[in-house]
C-alpha cells in the first residue's frame, strides 16, 4: 500500500517544508517530489533510496532526510518523519494511511555539516509535530 | 481535503510542464536503478546463504555499514562498494543499453 505524503503545518499555519521547496529552482523541487513519491510507493521500510533517501543518525535518530544536490554541489535537504502504526493509532493521529510527513528543509554548502542549532530547530519542529493529536498536516 | 491531496495536486502542477516532467522521470529512473541493484545483490547474498557480516568481511567493510546498505538503504552506495559486493558474491555489474523498439 502506498503511503500518503503530507506537509507539517506550524501553529501559525505556515508550511516550512513547502516554503523551503518553493524557494528552490523548480527542477530541484521536482526532484524532491520524485524521491518522496518513490519512497511512498515502495513503501519506506523496503526502500533503499538510491542515495536520495536516508535514515538519520543521532541527534536526529528516527528522522529521515531527502538529499538532493544543486548547483556547485550545494546540499539541499528535506527532513521528514514516518507516521505508521495500528489503524487505531493512525486514526488518533488523524491519518487514514501511514504517511511521510515533510517537516522542513535546509541547504548547506558542499562538504559542510549543519550546526547543532540547526539540528535543534529540526528536532523542535519534529517534537511539536509529534505532540499533536491529530497531527497538523496538509 | 484528504491527507496527501495537497502533495498530489502540487506534483501534478509541476508535471504539467514537460521540462519538469522529464526531470521528475529521470530522477525516478536513477533511483530505481540503484534500488534494483541493491535488491539484486541482497537476493543473491541470501540465495547463497551468506550473511551480511560475511559479505562485509569479504569486502573489508564495517558490517554495520553493509547491513545499512542492504536493509534500510541508509547510505549512498559508492560504485566501488557495489562492485566489490558483486565480486564477492560471484557476480558483476554491467551497463546494458536497452534495445530500442
Amino acid at each position: 500500500m502506498s503511503w500518503d505524503i503530507a506537509y507539517y503545518q506550524n501553529p501559525s499555519g505556515r508550511l516550512p517544508g513547502v516554503e523551503y521547496l518553493d524557494g528552490l529552482p523548480s527542477k530541484l523541487a521536482v526532484r524532491f517530489s520524485a524521491v518522496l513519491d518513490m519512497v511512498a510507493e515502495a513503501p519506506p521500510p523496503q526502500f533503499s533510496g538510491g542515495g536520495y533517501w536516508e535514515a538519520m543518525h543521532a541527534p536526529l535518530t528516527g528522522y529521515h532526510e531527502v538529499r538532493v544536490n544543486g548547483a556547485g554541489r550545494t546540499h539541499h535537504r528535506l527532513f521528514c518523519v514516518l507516521e505508521n502504526g495500528s489503524p487505531t493509532e493512525l486514526k488518533r493521529r488523524g491519518l487514514a494511511n501511514p504517511a511521510i510527513v515533510v517537516l522542513t528543509g535546509m541547504t548547506k554548502p558542499f562538504r559542510t555539516t549543519f550546526s547543532f542549532q540547526e539540528y535543534q530547530q529540526i528536532l523542535d519542529i519534529g517534537e511539536e509535530h509529534k505532540s499533536m493529536y491529530p497531527r497538523r498536516v496538509v | 481535503m484528504a491527507v496527501g491531496d495537497y502533495h498530489r495536486r502540487r506534483t501534478a502542477q509541476h508535471l504539467a510542464d514537460p521540462e519538469l516532467r522529464e526531470v521528475y522521470e529521470q530522477t525516478r529512473a536513477e533511483i530505481a536503478q540503484v534500488d534494483a541493484i541493491m535488491r539484486q545483490l541482497d537476493h543473491l547474498r541470501e540465495s547463497i546463504g551468506m550473511t551480511k557480516a560475511d559479505l562485509a568481511r569479504l569486502i573489508g567493510k564495517d558490517p554495520a555499514a553493509v547491513r545499512r546498505l542492504l536493509t534500510t538503504g541508509a547510505v549512498n552506495p559508492e560504485i566501488k562498494t557495489i562492485t566489490a559486493m558483486a565480486a564477492a558474491l560471484g557476480a558483476e555489474i554491467r551497463v546494458v543499453v536497452p534495445e530500442m523498439v
